[in-house]
């Protein structure tokens, strides 16, 4: 008894066949064990003999279009209960019933939870959905002219680079260092964390629009950000390497330690440089985004001789630090 | 025939000895002035080189010459790099020092041993409109000139007494005196604009400066400048409160008029027969302070600057709208240069605030300020309220105030956002 798995590349879904005979024969007429329904199938395509155990043995029968397993054409060959040959657009992979499948994914080992993260249709939504997040972000911008069709490319590119090429270079690492590239897990979850990324600025932004003081670098941005990024890192370690876990986290705090690290250090040598204009905080949303009432103007005035102090003690430390 | 071109040679002399006559005047008057004055140099003290040159001339027997602040302020700001120097007729330097100033209408008073030269009279009185004076100098460093100009009286609304004399002052001139026909001091050259606008210290400054000198020369300048600015900010802040603060239409909202004399005003709007662009309407006032006080080469102070600007469109929506408004919004600057030795670093405060006098309009309202590093009690201040509660409108009124106290700033602050500006 053989199963046989057929996968019709245009709709995507697998049906199995059950066949209890010694020959099986294959293509789009009705006197065939199996019926095909591709247009690129030959009335009878193939033969399959499985008569004895030890040499299962595959006939192309003359076609059109041939048989191929991998890319070499097969007129007539022995083969082993798994292979994949292809005839016109549909794949078929013959078993015994004693075929040894993979260990199943597990539902508690992320790994296996993320290898799964891998349909098509997330890729292409997740996709879709950056394209027009991209467009939506060029139109909405204003700096006055009229925006050309190359603004609206660039837009989508620069909102995407980032994750398709950080994809690229981990399926690369996975594909080195496990033998397999991964790339459509690894591709959808670089997406997955850009979107997040786009959406979640957009509402810290919001929300520190309506806490003016916070001046952008909110702690709750800041630790939103560090969050994402180490989620992000050690996920694609996973992914990628064959690291025991205590490595992989280890590896992990220190490439976050690096980005955030080279940051401060940035941010630490320019601290005390002079800038001629003050940087305050200038967003500014359309009126629906405004939650929050105004203050008088008293109260506001109120709280201005403590900003004099302050400038004094930034002064007076500023003149410490240069001497 | 002959009487026929006597008369005409008369004719075209006449114009001749009518100009001959200043020209006599300006030779009478260097012949007995040139020898008070004197270049003042800046020697760097490490090349023993001039690093800048300008005049200065005597007023006292002991030494005491006369000269601009910004000559010497590099002396001032960095006594251990620079020193300053007298060059007398024979080519000889003497050392001097600074005894006082007065960073306000740039003047100062340099100390030397007593010199071989007369002392130059003060005038008791200014001269009339439209008279002739001559103003002398070493313009770049290439030896005594003088030159002749009108006097134009004081220049309408300058923040300090400046007269407009229309003669060529050049680099190098400054601190050198300016004369009466009587060859009395009636001021001291101080900037030009080009094209034979000039501009003078009026002598009744140097005499108030010169009467209150101090016995000995002061050591350090910085207590003396931080009061002549808090004084002079003072003077100029109850001018601008005591001003006429009635509103005046802009575009959809309200500006303030020329609030006093010196504070000049200039507007703006989005030409709308003549688009070349969609971006969104617009309509601005802009009025500030004619001049700066220059601390140093680098550092400016005294400027005061309101804004305001209106924009407004049809066409986009109210998030197009904002994110243009933003840009505009975030591009305000304040009006004064300095460098991290002079000035600490900015420090602000947001909030969402109601606009004066509407009770509910919210604004986004920014309130900068930096401190002095060397003036105490002195600093920079910049104030934005952005309106944000209007869907394809915006209202922006904006102010900077240099070289300003709390006490003034915050005075200002309270009189300008119940002003009615909205």
């Amino acid at each position: 008894m053989v199963i046989v798995e057929i996968l019709n590349t245009t709709d995507g879904q697998p049906r199995y066949e059950r066949i209890d005979k010694q020959q099986v024969s294959i293509g789009r007429a009705p006197d065939n064990d199996i019926i095909l329904l591709d247009p690129y199938v030959d009335g009878h395509h193939l033969r399959l003999d499985i008569t004895d155990p030890d040499a299962w043995t595959i006939s192309d029968l003359a076609t059109t279009n041939g048989t191929r397993r991998g890319k070499e054409p097969v007129q007539v060959a022995q083969f082993a209960p798994g292979d994949q040959f292809r005839i016109g657009k549909t794949f078929i992979r013959i078993y015994d019933r004693n075929f040894q499948v993979a260990e199943a994914l597990s539902l508690g080992d992320l790994e296996h939870r993320l290898l799964d993260f891998n349909s098509l249709g997330i890729t292409i939504g997740l996709s879709l959905f950056m394209i027009v997040t991209g467009l939506a972000s060029v139109f909405l911008s204003f700096s006055g002219g009229d925006i050309k069709p190359v603004t609206y490319i660039r837009g989508v590119t620069d909102l995407l680079i980032t994750p398709v090429l950080f994809a690229m270079a981990a399926a690369l690492l996975a594909r080195i260092l496990r033998g397999e590239s991964r790339f459509r897990p690894i591709y959808n979850l670089s997406l997955a964390f850009a979107a997040f990324a786009v959406y979640v600025d957009l509402v810290l932004g919001v929300l520190n629009y309506n806490l003016p003081g916070t001046t952008g670098k909110g702690f709750l941005t800041f630790s939103i950000n560090v969050i994402m990024v180490v989620v992000y890192f050690w996920a694609i370690m996973l992914l990628t390497t064959r690291l025991k876990t205590v490595w992989r986290n280890l590896l992990t705090l220190l490439f976050v330690l690096g980005i955030y690290g080279s940051h401060f250090i940035t941010y630490y040598s320019h601290r005390d440089a002079f800038r001629p204009f003050p940087s305050y905080d200038a967003r500014l949303y359309a009126p629906d985004w405004l939650f929050r009432s105004g203050i008088t103007p008293a109260d506001y005035q109120g709280s201005l001789p403590e900003l004099f102090d302050e400038a004094d003690e930034a002064a007076a430390e500023d003149s410490e630090n240069e001497q | 025939m002959t009487s026929w071109l006597l008369a005409m040679v008369l004719w075209l002399l006449t114009p001749l000895i009518v100009t001959a006559q200043p020209n006599d005047q300006a030779r009478d008057l260097f012949a007995s002035t040139e020898a008070s004055v004197f270049q003042v140099r800046v020697i760097d003290k490490s090349t023993n080189n001039k690093s800048s040159t300008g005049s200065g001339f005597l007023i006292e027997e002991s030494g005491i010459l006369a000269t601009n602040y910004h000559v010497v302020s590099s002396v001032v700001d960095k006594p251990e790099k620079y020193r300053v120097e007298i060059l007398l007729k024979d080519e000889q330097p003497v050392e001097a020092t600074i005894i006082t100033l007065d960073i306000v209408h740039d003047l100062a008073l340099l100390q030397t041993r007593p010199l071989d030269a007369p002392v130059l009279p003060l005038a008791q009185q200014e001269p009339a409109k439209g008279e002739t004076v001559y103003s002398i100098g070493f313009p770049y460093d290439l030896g005594i000139t003088v030159i002749a100009g009108t006097w134009n009286g004081l220049a309408p609304h300058s923040a300090s007494p400046r007269v407009h004399f229309s003669g060529s002052l050049n680099p190098g001139m400054s601190g050198g005196p300016a004369f009466n026909n009587a060859n009395e001091i009636i001021g001291v050259n101080v900037s030009t604009a080009g094209n034979q606008m000039s501009f003078l210290v009026p002598v009744q400054s140097l005499r108030e400066l010169f009467d209150n000198r101090p016995a000995e020369p002061l050591t350090s300048f910085n207590e003396l400048i931080a009061r002549q600015l808090t004084a002079n900010n003072k003077r100029l802040m109850d001018e601008m409160m005591a001003g006429d603060w009635s509103t005046v239409p802009l575009a959809g909202a309200h500006a303030l008029g020329e609030v006093t004399g010196f504070l000049r005003c200039w507007g703006n709007s989005k030409d709308e027969s003549n688009k070349q662009d969609n971006r969104p309407f617009f309509a601005t006032r802009s009025c500030q302070t004619d001049h700066n006080i220059s601390v140093t080469s680098q550092f400016f102070t005294g400027k005061f600057e309101l804004q305001f600007y209106w924009i407004e469109s049809d066409e986009l929506s109210p998030t197009r709208f904002y994110d243009y408004y933003e840009n505009v919004y975030s591009q305000y600057r304040p009006g004064n240069a300095g460098t991290k030795r002079d000035l600490g670093p900015w420090r602000c405060e947001e909030d969402f605030v109601i606009a004066g006098h509407t009770k509910t309009e919210r604004t986004k309202t920014v309130f900068c300020t930096r401190a002095y590093k060397k003036f105490t009690g002195l600093y920079d201040v910049m104030f934005l309220q952005g309106s944000v509660d209007r869907e394809q409108q915006a209202f922006m009124s904006h102010f900077t105030l240099s070289g300003t106290t709390r006490e003034q700033a915050l005075r200002f602050t309270a009189q300008f956002m119940e002003s009615g500006v909205w």
